[in-house]
């Protein structure tokens, strides 16, 4: 096209139009929001659904945050951040165990209840750290407020920073506060606000699935809010917002057959595709076998090493509406063997003792690879009123161990009413074989305030959290593995002896009563003297 | 085609400027600007009744504006709604009492009170129990025509948290400064608050879950220290339980209606269980008052002495108690929408208007007024102030000490003070057989012993 | 003629002489005596190494308290030997000295301190015994008067008993009233003589005719046999006392006293269960010992371990401070003035030395302020675990100072009340001690039962020695079995095993109590000798 010089007139004009748009505050373009949808049918029938939102928002959009102004970024995680001095945070709502022996490994496994982690660029970590939970009490409508000195932890070796911090060591000037809720409770009140802060809410986009009857009907439901510092192409420093929802729900228990689809499982199809959305992927991952089809034409099939179909879907506004995923089979066999090549390490945390007295803690760590010893953290939080004895830690293994399997430990007492014991350990599992943990511990006897309303319950304590580097030739996960990778333990339910609920002025009245007769007793006893009766007549 | 270039640069031209015009429009805010020189003229008494309030509000008397406002919002005089409900009970034989606070979470909301208006306390979760056979849901009726829970459900304080303390702390606003804005209750003196309270109580007492109480006597003082502080305009208290009646007898402020499932000396009982979940769904109490505000829509003009006239003792199988001595209006004035729905009289304005300074003191006529940058002065909480970024080059402290196995312990200065007391105390001392000789020599000095005199 | 009492050499007739000489030598050189205590011994040894009866009581509630357990102890040396603050965690609330002490002295020879420490305190206890016993035998009962009209007689003045000081000096010395040497003395002096009990005038023995030999001792058969059968005095003449009102009683057999602490099965357990309260109660014991040697410092040294080690044991500072002042005739203001300065100078000491140590102040919070602050409850024979469970928060700094005072406020007015019975002072200290204190064991219990042993003369002024003795009996045998039904079984809850702490209490206190009383009514009735055997009653004065 030849430009006169009318059309550089107007030109000009567009450009001028152009640069007021901007002034006047129009979408900013260095934020993205992404949907990613993967179904994984695994070996024994069961399907795991994971959902992930990605938002990433560039240095300009984080300056306009700073000024108040949001759009991708909802304001009410975006002012928390800013007003405690976030750097990183990791939020997991979780019901159910993650069955590794049976499912393998997930990066969004979490234990069950409520995992709280931050790392904090700010001083005064502790009043930020209150604040934090409150907030986020609030926000999320949990009681994430029970979390507070006495069941904080400061993990050293795990939990490491998973931003992007550039050249400086992170570790150096943040601060980590990690808490747990083994006991709290998932429900449709933690979702509702949880979804509403998805940018086309459950409306549209692969939210719109979410369907709170069967998502609390499966097997394990976790919801997660990750946000983390990333470094954007242009070497700006930018936050990533991940919310990420797992879920594995049985297609054998609605129907007894294997065959699933997004309204069998879901009651739901997926309504269009989210518009704000620059990009909506969804994978179907099945076992390989011959009797298997898809419901929908995919855009791509894959077949990875362990001889899986990936089918991937892509979703966008001229997809049209009501799409509806799924596989058919045609036989309904599963396979619920513990397929120990699926991933090489896996714990198991059970109590040992009897009696309201004391206990012992014990933590099974397998090592399924033939040949190579493996390193791991082990991490874990107990409360205060478990008193451990550090000279009971046994570490014993079947295998002819020519090494010491306990190679670091870090450990920090608890305080009574006042923080948690904290036990981290560098291990080296040996090769095929199975390394039992001891510890022994005495039961507190707590006072009548502190038992809760259901006292017979008793107390749930927290997973314990096992850190590793992902092996390379390890079988490889739908995802892309990240560098640390945590697998959790179960929580265990500890019941301490209670006193009788009932008898709190009988029990000062009777004591008192002692006390009473002793101070009588002896004050007659010192200041009495004998003197004769005398008896008249 | 050069013609055609043109006609399309001219388009997008055109295009692009009602773009940027409509796009500067809504982006700044309106300014707002009075041109009262139309105005019909106006007295107070064209505004006693809420349907003239349409009319054109700004005058130049600033009293016919304080007139219309008053006549805006509602006759009763209150502005806002709150609803403070609670279950206090735990434990899964208690679902009808999550039952009966969640119907009448879902019929304050369908009435028009939002989420950030409903403090809902449960104290337990019976939804997502894994004995409930219908995960997700509460139904509090056998057919299970209507889930409770829903999709859109926010619980405010649940579990552990709802505990007496708390209840007080929330009614008289005495909080921790970092409870969230969620879980306070924001009332005002022109605010009207359901409190409806169910579980297990007694005679002048409330068992919150099973390990605590409350007495008639904390209600009525934490009523009474809300109405010094201005915290309600009228305050409805409802309550189904067992010898309801005697938590509301001692209450002693004025603007507050109570109602109570039962006289002091009955029990209250349940309504009808459903086999599936396998407990009783609904309490009599609750259940009635629900036929009767179910048939309500939001703006309704029913008023409360025909909802307590609808109660039946026989069904209801105990007698429900009304107290009304604190309520001057009357419950014949009082509509069951003035405390279960909260319908907010809108409209949009785009000019302000004077208030008298009488009416802008009060601290709700200051929501009202509108600057000339059209926006109004939110109600700010004290928050916590945001902290001084970027603290680098201090090193984080680690807490938990590296455990040297079988390490030597610095036992240098402590061998030397053992050195120099067991010196000190050996001369001190002087030996550990006695400083005085044994009795046994005593026989040597026999006058010394007996004593001479 | 003069007669010594503590001497083999007594002008007396034969009869008596040997009497007085059996009573005289020392019944330590006895071997045969020492039986009882090597049995004590070596069943602690067969106990210790051919079962698991001291895993077994380690962890048992009634010996091992949260101050005293020996698992925590082990926790403790842990880790302060791999770098980890000993005194951070709510798990290890001991002495430092006694980390020093197991640091350095190697597994195998730990049960075998624990069987030395228990035999020192035996051997403790015996040394104290044989002060008693001569003090038991220089015990004057003043004769009655034949006049049995005075029935509102004033209280004779009896002579002071001779104690066996090295340095008595009459002459400046607290001494008792004048002895009347006659009737009419007594009947002159009626108007006269206030009625306060106890003024002290210089003592007059010139005027003394007769012997001063108790002539109850006659009827005393229970001598043990000497290797040579010509003291034996199963032959003896019986001399029958002359005033029927006096009491028989029986001669203090030291190493019975030792005897029956090791054969006591609640030091034996406590033994068993390597409990650090031994280290605590011999130094009780050797700070009761070394007053008695009129050793000052030693005394302050032990009693300032003691406090070091437990806290409460510093009221043993009364009944030392007595002790000593009897010991070295010296007035009980002097006495304290001397010792207390060298009892904190050595507490300083001690804690200057833990700090050495451990490098931090920590400890004291963590030791001193777990016994004061209570914060660890669990259950032991004690009064304050429950109490303080069931407490309300608000209520509960008040209700450990009253309950911390309790321990405390008896100790003064015992001492002032029973000053001429310093041991007698001992016994009530330990035993309010063992009832009131914190964390209370069944190993101070041994203890004062010790001290009760050593006061044999009461028991026939006791009233409720049956109901005492059954209820600590039953006690002690319901006690573990209610534990067992709260903790382990869960079929009972936690107020039975409450109640019997209770039950343990109560009798504890009726024992003190009953002994008191017993020590004023003998008291009384040595001193009014007209108006023994007649009936009395309290009164406030």
């Amino acid at each position: 096209m030849v430009f006169s010089q009318g059309h550089w007139w107007w030109a000009s004009l567009l450009c001028l139009v152009w640069l007021g748009q901007a002034q006047a505050g129009v979408a900013i373009t260095d934020e993205s929001y992404n949907e990613d949808l993967r179904f994984t049918q695994l070996p024994d029938g069961k399907v795991l659904s994971e959902f992930k939102f990605i938002r990433r928002i560039g240095p300009l959009a984080l300056a306009k945050v700073r000024d108040n102004h949001y759009s991708l970024l909802p304001r009410s995680v975006g002012e928390i951040v800013q007003t405690f001095g976030v750097e990183e945070l990791h939020l997991t709502f979780t019901q159910g165990t993650w069955n590794h022996q049976k499912w393998g490994y997930s990066p969004l496994g979490a234990a069950a209840g409520v995992q709280l982690w931050s790392w904090f660029n700010t001083s005064s970590v502790d009043k930020q750290w209150k604040g934090l939970t409150h907030a986020l009490a609030g926000l999320f409508c949990a009681s994430l407020n029970q979390i507070d000195q006495s069941n904080t932890a400061q993990p050293l070796l795990s939990f490491l920073p998973e931003g992007d911090y550039g050249e400086e060591l992170p570790q150096d000037v943040l601060e980590l506060r990690y808490g747990s809720l083994p006991h709290e409770a998932v429900c449709t009140e933690n979702l509702t606000p949880w979804t509403k802060l998805l940018p086309c809410q459950t409306q549209a986009g692969i939210a719109s699935l979410f369907n709170a009857y069967r998502l609390f009907d499966g097997h394990y439901h976790s919801m997660g809010t990750h946000i983390r510092p990333i470094i954007t192409d242009d070497a700006g420093r930018g936050m990533e917002f991940v919310q990420t929802l797992s879920v594995v729900l049985n297609p054998l228990r609605l129907d007894n057959r294997k065959d699933w689809s997004l309204s069998s499982l879901f009651e739901r199809k997926i309504a269009s595709a989210c518009a704000l959305a620059s990009d909506t992927k969804v994978v179907v991952t099945v076992p390989s076998h011959p009797a298997s089809t898809l419901n929908s034409p995919p855009l791509s099939v894959l077949t990875d090493s362990h001889e899986r179909l990936s089918a991937h879907y892509n979703l966008d506004l001229s997809t049209p509406k009501d799409t509806d995923f799924g596989v058919t089979w045609e036989d309904s066999k599963v396979d619920h063997g513990v397929n120990r090549s699926r991933w090489y390490i896996d714990a198991h945390r059970y109590q040992t003792g009897y009696g309201g007295e004391r206990g012992g803690l014990a933590v099974d760590l397998r090592n399924h690879h033939p040949t190579a010893d493996l390193d791991i953290i082990y991490f874990e939080a107990i409360p205060w009123y478990l008193k451990l004895y550090l000279h009971t830690l046994r570490a014993e293994t079947a295998a002819d161990a020519s090494h010491e399997i306990i190679k670091d430990m870090y450990y920090q007492p608890a305080i009574d009413r006042g923080r948690p014991a904290v036990l981290e350990m560098k291990m080296t599992l040996p090769a095929n074989s199975t390394t039992t943990l001891h510890l022994e511990f005495d039961k507190a006897y707590i006072k009548y305030t502190e038992h809760p309303p259901d006292a017979n319950r008793g107390f749930d304590i927290g997973a314990a959290v096992i850190t590793f580097t992902a092996i390379p030739e390890s079988p490889p996960s739908p995802h892309d593995i990240p560098p640390q990778v945590r697998i959790h333990t179960e929580t265990v339910l500890v019941s301490l002896p209670t006193p009788d609920f009932s008898m709190p002025y009988n029990v000062i009245t009777l004591t008192c009563t002692l006390m009473a007769l002793y101070f009588g007793s002896v004050f007659n006893m010192l200041t009495r003297q004998y003197q004769p009766v005398i008896v008249k007549g | 085609m050069p013609s055609l270039c043109r006609l399309s640069t001219r388009l997008i031209l055109l295009f692009s400027a009602a773009l940027f015009f409509h796009q500067l429009d809504s982006a700044t805010c309106s300014s707002a600007h009075a041109d009262n020189s139309h105005d019909p003229v106006l007295s107070p008494a064209d505004f006693t009744n809420s349907n003239n309030v349409s009319l054109a509000l700004w005058s130049p008397e600033p009293a016919v504006n304080d007139a219309a406002i008053e006549g805006f919002f509602s006759q009763s005089g209150h502005t806002n709604n709150w609803a403070v409900l609670v279950c206090t009970s735990r434990f899964w034989f208690n679902y009808r009492h999550i039952a009966n606070t969640l119907s009448i979470y879902h019929t304050v909301k369908r009435l028009g009170i939002p989420d950030s208006n409903i403090i809902l306390m449960l104290s337990d979760d019976v939804a997502c129990n894994a004995r409930n056979h219908f995960p997700a849901t509460v139904y509090n009726n056998a057919g299970r025509f209507l889930d409770l829970y829903g999709r859109n459900i926010e619980v405010d304080y649940r579990g552990y948290e709802v505990t007496v303390e708390n209840f007080i702390r929330l009614l008289t606003g005495r909080h921790d400064p970092a409870v969230p804005r969620s879980k306070r209750l924001l009332t005002d003196d022109r605010s009207n608050i359901l409190v409806y309270m169910t579980g297990h109580g007694g005679d002048e007492f409330l068992k919150f879950q099973d390990a605590e109480e409350i007495s008639s006597y904390d209600i009525a003082d934490a009523f009474g220290q809300m109405h010094e502080k201005k915290r309600y305009h009228e305050l409805f208290f409802m309550i189904d339980t067992c010898q309801a009646a005697s938590m509301y007898k001692q209450i002693y402020s004025p603007n507050i209606l109570a109602a109570a499932s039962a006289l002091t000396g009955q029990n209250s009982y349940s309504h009808h269980l459903d086999p599936e979940i396998g407990v009783a769904v609904i309490d009599r109490f609750t259940y009635y008052n629900l036929e009767t505000l179910e048939k309500l829509k939001s703006g309704d003009e029913s008023t409360l002495s025909q909802l307590f006239g609808s109660y039946n003792r026989y069904a209801i199988a105990s007698t429900p108690g009304i107290r009304t001595d604190l309520y001057p209006r009357g419950t014949g004035a009082a509509l069951v929408t003035d405390f279960f729905g909260g319908v907010q009289n809108v409209q949009l304005t785009d000019t302000g208007y004077r208030l008298s300074p009488s009416l802008s003191s009060s601290p709700a006529s200051r929501r009202l007024q509108l600057s000339k940058s059209g926006k109004s002065s939110p109600h700010n909480d004290k928050q916590l102030e945001a902290p001084p970024p970027e603290h680098r080059g201090r090193s984080r402290k680690s807490t938990a000490p590296r455990v040297h196995k079988d390490g030597r312990p610095a036992l240098g200065p402590f061998l030397g003070g053992i050195a120099v007391f067991v010196g000190l105390a050996w001369v001190g001392v002087g030996g550990l057989k006695g400083k005085k000789e044994s009795v046994n020599s005593g026989n040597s000095n026999p006058t010394r012993a007996t004593g001479s005199r | 003629m003069r007669a010594d009492p503590f001497t083999a050499e007594l002008k007396v007739p034969a009869a008596r002489s040997a009497v007085a000489q059996s009573l005289s030598r020392p019944n330590s050189e006895d071997p045969v005596v020492r039986i009882p205590v090597w049995i004590g011994v070596v069943l602690r040894i067969i106990l210790f190494f051919f079962t698991n009866a001291s895993s077994f009581l380690q962890l048992r509630v009634e010996v091992s308290t949260p101050v005293t357990s020996w698992k925590r102890l082990r926790e403790g040396l842990y880790l302060y030997q791999n770098g980890i603050a000993p005194y951070e965690g709510g798990v290890f609330h001991q002495a430092p000295l006694l980390l020093a002490i197991f640091n350095f002295l190697p597994p195998i020879l730990i049960p075998i301190l624990f069987i030395a420490l228990d035999y020192a305190i035996a051997r403790g206890l015996v040394e104290i015994a044989q002060y008693k016993r001569k003090l038991q035998i220089a015990e004057i009962w003043p004769a009655p008067t034949s006049d049995d009209s005075l029935i509102d007689a004033v209280p004779v003045e009896a002579p002071k008993p001779e104690i066996p000081s090295p340095e008595n000096t009459p002459a400046d010395s607290v001494a008792w009233l004048r002895k009347p040497a006659s009737d009419d003395d007594v009947l002159q002096s009626t108007d006269d003589i206030p009625q306060s009990v106890h003024k002290r005038k210089n003592v007059n023995f010139a005027s003394q005719e007769e012997d001063i030999v108790p002539p109850w001792l006659a009827n005393d058969n229970c001598r043990l046999v000497q290797g040579d059968s010509a003291h034996a005095p199963i032959n003896a003449p019986q001399l029958k006392p002359s005033d029927p009102t006096q009491p028989v009683d029986v001669i203090l057999h030291p190493e019975d006293i030792g005897a029956m602490y090791l054969l006591n099965p609640y030091s034996i357990i406590t033994c068993l269960s390597q409990s650090t309260l031994l280290f605590t109660l011999i130094a009780i014991v050797g700070g009761i010992q070394y007053a008695i040697k009129g050793n000052r410092n030693a005394s302050m040294l032990f009693i300032a371990v003691a406090a070091y080690l437990s806290f409460y044991p510093a009221m043993m500072m009364a009944p030392a401070i007595l002790l000593l002042s009897t010991q070295t005739s010296r007035p009980v203001m002097q006495a304290l003035k001397s010792a207390l300065p060298l009892f904190l100078a050595f507490l300083v000491a001690l804690l200057g030395l833990s700090y050495l140590l451990v490098g931090t102040w920590d400890f004291l919070p963590s030791t001193y302020g777990v016994i004061l602050s209570v914060p660890d409850l669990t259950p032991n024979i004690g009064l304050f675990w429950y109490f303080f469970i069931e407490m309300f928060e608000q209520f509960r700094p008040f209700f450990l100072c009253v309950f911390q005072i309790m321990v405390f406020i008896f100790v003064i007015p015992i001492a002032l009340v029973f000053r001429e019975h310093p041991l007698f002072v001992a016994y009530a200290t330990t035993a309010i001690m063992a009832i009131f204190k914190s964390y209370p064991s069944v190993g101070d219990t041994a203890l004062y039962l010790a001290f009760f042993t050593m006061h044999q003369e009461l028991y026939k002024y006791m009233r409720n020695m049956f109901l005492v003795f059954n209820a600590l009996f039953f006690a002690s045998i319901l006690g573990p079995l209610f534990h067992y039904l709260w903790v382990y079984a869960g079929s009972g809850n936690a107020n039975f095993y409450f109640a019997i702490t209770l039950v343990f209490g109560l009798a504890q206190i009726i024992l003190l109590t009953d002994t008191g009383h017993a020590l004023i009514l003998r008291e009384w009735e040595r001193l009014h000798p007209d108006l023994r055997r007649k009936r009395v009653e309290l009164v406030h004065q």
